[in-house]
């Protein structure tokens, strides 16, 4: 049982784990005679009926550990997310419309990581504003065909890509055969006219394939997400802790009042783990308030004082964590995806819908007979000692393992229903879902139809942030000027020598669109911003075109690892301030 | 010039970049009313020479960049050589670059495929440089990883300004990040915060207590530590831990995993084994150009004047949809580099010198590893040179109120900062 003995006196904690409160076992009355069901067996026991469950390694390390090439090349993106984003990653193809250098940037930063396949299409043979913009073109692609240089150029990032390049009518591609988009897991279209866009944007929307749409001229960037429904349950939330100390369940209390912190020394009294404490402390303070929690503000710091009234030792570190996190145990465990958990999509399952929604489903099923999502089983790390520490956790992680079970259960009957085979939803995917189910995204977005129809559109927000101060908004009713300036003309404003007419043309189109949404006239803000939208001429500054190429990567790994939360659903970069913002048009 | 020989008939000085020359042949509504545009304005960018620290993620990204912004003289600097882990961002490094110099390869790429560009790297690292070097750059931009290369390039180009030589004040641009997030901030040495400044803005560095390592893991974490800092010295007396021996990592990760059974702890993979060993930051293409690109945007429109530039700090963020925050980071008085006042510190009088020096690197304010302390009065301990290790020694069990009164200023140096640190002790 004394585990320390094995690693000598230097190491050994003056607290040997013997004879702890919460180690013995409450029903035996025999010293030593312990039953393995009860929470307080003694830890050897517990982890062998857990370690699978835990999965501690119970082989011996050998070779098989070290890791493979791809685990050292991509070691530094696997921490943020893991073989499976990178086995979705590997998986995808990614379409780029346009070998612009903001394309082709997008692009560089998801060779690298190592995306499946792309392809670039486009119809442009190299000049020499490509190549003094574009990184992945050089003096000797001159004169030749644009997708194909710059996919050259980015297949050398990476041996694990793929690049393809087509030449492809960008001002043709509504004739395109609506099938050749479905070998796409996501399309990028930089620049291309507004009335060629909308048509690919609906035939991508109802195919379900993600649209990136970017711009970039001068000190100014753009970046559009159009998808019709994206759902994320890794969305890698700061902490998933959920420790339920509002509502513990009835292992949890036993295990705290096996606790009796009177008749602990010194050195153990100080090992309590806080969660503990702060148990013990509010069962107390219930009993003393007519079963209700500190709910106020002075209350709670009554608490407070309570809980440092039971301060003995002068390494109260546990205690002064309890403390720290009165607030958040006085606060009520609460289910924040409410709305996900009665969507529709939910409740009404049919044979189309995804894994997502039937986990929301039997999640949604738990809360009617829990009352609360299933637990996550995270335990922070706080002061105490080894066996307190992990005896604890494993309360915490077998709740959890129970209420997995349950949503497991509940899956393979939905899944049954819908006539699907067991398997179709892994146990893995079940227990991930479980742990960051307080933490699930779901994103409806809006089309560009949505965006573009003044019935539909966003105007009351567009109107206005364009009077905010330094706002950013007038930098998109730009964009939206230029696109059309650009469609009219077949140039960009302020390619010419003379830039006066090109001011008063953008202008008379920004009033337009304004008074399209309700508005009437142009603040001095935005007229300045059209100014500078002239002054750039449709130049595709390097600096620019790199930060949207990171912007847009980021957003694109994102959607394709179905992992963190992406921007809905338009943001927009200013140069000149150093400033972005965010908007859902 | 002779950049201009290589080139063919095609493509010259006179018809690159001319996108870029019209914009800066304009004036904006945003520029200021001293511009004067026009070609000179190009030809003072392609001319300034420019000083790039680092040629890792963020250094590949800020040479890419400016080599595509216009400058033409630019320079190089990193210690580093290349690892199979930088391939998954660095992008001027292929397989085969394995082992060689970080500065010498990006600075080849870059030149082969941009002409007309001039990269003169140096492989080795910044403190070898002197201020005479420093003083030939219009600007400096830092990609860098390290808390120390840069308080040290800070302190260096704060200590250089001369009050009555404009020339001697030289913008630093500096661009971090980790993970999904980042920062880019703009510098002009003694004129806006500098980079010490902001020191507190740092992350505290998670550290895990010696008693629990040694007594009460409970994370696998505790394990790895214990592995490398108390097993591997006692197993291996003198034979020194390299992190990136893989023998050595799989027998710390085989000592962890032994260490974490027989604590029931669950968690111990030979990744985190490396992460821990190594303090492994993830690093990712995307965050590197963000950051990068708002770096170079900054240093062309300083160069240039074309715009304003950044009014001092960005914040990034990109795990949840894409946040900036831009703000004026501001100067403080009590800087010990850029300010002229000491800084308080609330000591406890009882304090043994020891103690007191203990407390220094995890401070906040003053993270200092090696420090050596004076008063204006004497010597409290010195590091070095040995004889007066040896001399100042014995008051490192004396209490802090023998040596120090109360609000007076303690003076900290470092051997790796050319700046001390002014600490005013409150009792």
């Amino acid at each position: 049982m004394n585990k320390q003995q094995s690693f000598g006196p230097k190491y050994t904690s003056p607290a040997a784990p013997i004879a702890r409160p919460y180690l013995e076992d409450p029903s035996s009355t025999v010293s030593g005679n312990r039953t393995f069901e009860s929470p307080f067996t003694p830890l050897s026991r517990v982890t062998e009926q857990f370690a699978a469950m835990l999965q501690v390694d119970t082989e011996q390390p050998s070779t098989l550990h070290v890791p493979t090439a791809r685990d050292k090349k991509y070691d530094r993106q696997l921490r943020l997310w893991a073989a499976n984003g990178q086995d979705a990653l590997e998986e995808a193809h990614v379409l780029l419309l346009t070998a612009s250098a903001t394309g082709a940037e997008i692009l560089k930063n998801l060779v690298l990581p190592g995306t499946g396949t792309f392809t670039i299409a486009d119809d442009k043979i190299v000049a020499d504003d490509d190549i003094d913009s574009n990184f992945f073109l050089d003096e000797s692609s001159l004169g030749q065909p644009r997708a194909v240089k710059v996919t050259e150029l980015l297949q050398e990032l990476n041996t694990d890509s793929v690049g393809q390049s087509q030449i492809l009518n960008l001002k043709e591609l509504d004739s395109v055969d609506p099938s050749y988009w479905e070998q796409f897991s996501l399309v990028i279209a930089h620049q291309i006219r507004p009335s060629i866009l909308r048509k690919v944007g609906i035939v991508l929307w109802d195919l379900k394939i993600p649209l990136l749409v970017s711009n970039c001229i001068g000190f100014y960037g753009y970046l559009r997400i159009v998808i019709p429904e994206h759902t994320v349950v890794e969305s890698h939330p700061d902490s998933t802790v959920d420790l339920r100390l509002d509502c513990p369940w009835p292992e949890l209390e036993k295990f705290a009042d096996a606790i009796d912190l009177d008749t602990l020394d010194e050195t153990d009294h100080a090992h309590v783990p806080y969660v503990v404490i702060l148990l013990k402390y509010l069962k107390q303070w219930k009993a003393e308030h007519g079963g209700c929690p500190p709910s106020k503000y002075a209350e709670k710091n009554q608490f407070k004082d309570m809980i440092r009234s039971g301060i003995r030792s002068n390494d109260p570190e546990n205690f002064d964590e309890a403390i720290a996190a009165v607030l958040r145990a006085t606060q009520e465990t609460t289910i924040p995806i409410t709305s996900v958990l009665n969507d529709p999509r939910a409740q009404n399952l049919h044979e189309d819908s995804t894994n997502f929604w039937i986990l929301v489903r039997a999640a949604a099923d738990f809360v009617v007979k829990e009352g609360n999502l299933p637990l996550s089983g995270t335990l922070p790390d706080m002061k105490a000692d080894s066996v307190g520490y992990i005896a604890l956790q494993n309360v915490y992680r077998r709740k959890a393992v129970q209420d997995w079970n349950w949503v497991k259960q509940r899956v393979s009957e939905l899944l049954s229903a819908l006539n699907r085979p067991a398997g179709a939803i892994s146990d893995d995917e079940v227990e991930t879902f479980c742990k960051f189910s307080r933490y699930i995204v779901v994103v409806d977005g809006r089309s560009l139809e949505q965006e573009y129809n003044p019935e539909t559109a966003k105007a009351t927000k567009i109107l206005s942030d364009l009077e905010e101060e330094n706002g950013l908004m007038p930098i998109y009713v730009g964009f939206r000027a230029v696109e059309i300036f650009e469609e009219r003309n077949g140039r960009f404003p302020g390619m010419l020598e003379d830039t006066k007419d090109d001011e008063n043309e953008l202008e008379r189109i920004a009033v337009e669109i304004v008074k399209n949404l309700g508005g009437d006239s142009l603040g001095e803000a935005t007229i300045s911003v059209l100014k500078e939208f002239v002054r750039a001429g449709g130049a595709e500054l390097h600096n620019i075109a790199s930060l949207l190429g990171g912007f847009g990567a980021q957003e694109v790994v994102k959607l394709i690892t179905r992992q963190y939360v992406p921007m809905t659903n338009t943001v927009v970069f200013d140069g000149i301030q150093s400033k972005s913002s965010v908007w859902e048009l | 010039m002779t950049a201009m020989e290589a080139d063919g008939p095609v493509r010259n000085a006179t018809n690159r970049r001319t996108a870029l020359k019209r914009i800066l042949s304009r004036t904006g509504p945003f520029t200021d009313e001293a511009y004067v545009p026009g070609p000179e304005v190009y030809d003072f960018l392609s001319t300034m020479k420019i000083l790039v620290i680092g040629a890792g993620g963020l250094g590949c990204e800020i040479l890419k960049n400016l080599a595509l912004s216009g400058f033409t003289d630019i320079h190089v600097i990193d210690m580093d050589t290349i690892d199979i882990s930088n391939l998954n961002r660095q992008f001027l490094f292929r397989q085969a670059d394995i082992g060689k110099s970080k500065a010498i390869v990006a600075a080849e790429f870059i030149m082969k495929r941009v002409k007309g560009v001039k990269i003169t790297p140096y492989f080795g690292k910044i403190q070898d440089k002197d201020e005479a070097y420093y003083s030939e750059f219009g600007i400096v931009i830092c990609g860098l990883d390290s808390v120390e290369a840069r308080r040290w390039i800070n302190a260096t180009l704060v200590n250089m300004v001369d009050i009555s030589n404009p020339e001697s004040l030289k913008p630093l641009i500096d661009g971090g990040t980790e993970g999904f997030k980042g920062q880019s901030r703009v510098i002009l040495p003694t004129i806006t915060s500098c980079y010490e400044c902001s020191l507190e803005m740092l992350g505290k560095q998670q550290t895990f207590p010696m008693c629990t390592i040694a007594n009460t893991p409970r994370l696998p974490e505790h394990c790895i530590e214990w592995s490398s800092v108390l097993e591997w010295p006692k197993v291996f007396k003198e034979k020194k831990l390299d992190n990136d021996n893989p023998e050595h990592v799989q027998w710390l990760y085989e000592t962890a995993l032994r260490r974490a059974r027989e604590f029931n702890i669950a968690g111990v993979t030979y990744s985190l084994t490396q992460g821990v060993a190594k303090n492994i930051i993830p690093a990712i293409a995307s965050t590197n150009a963000i950051i990068a690109a708002s770096c170079c945007n900054e240093a062309l429109k300083i160069a240039t004047t074309c715009n304003p530039y950044m009014n001092n700090y960005m914040m990034y963020s990109g795990s949840d949809s894409i946040y900036t925050y831009t703000f004026e980071y501001e100067k403080k008085d009590d800087c010990p580099v850029c300010g002229n006042l000491a800084s308080d510190f609330d000591a406890n009088p009882e304090w043994t010198l020891e103690e007191f020096i203990e407390k220094l690197p995890d401070s906040q304010q003053v993270r200092i590893k090696n420090p050596s302390l004076r008063t204006a009065e004497r010597n409290l301990y010195l590091q070095s040179p040995p004889q007066l290790e040896e001399a100042t020694r014995p008051n490192l069990s004396k209490a802090l109120k023998e040596l120090v009164s109360n609000g007076q200023e303690v003076s900290i140096t470092d051997p790796g900062l050319p700046f001390s640190v002014k600490l005013r002790l409150l009792y």
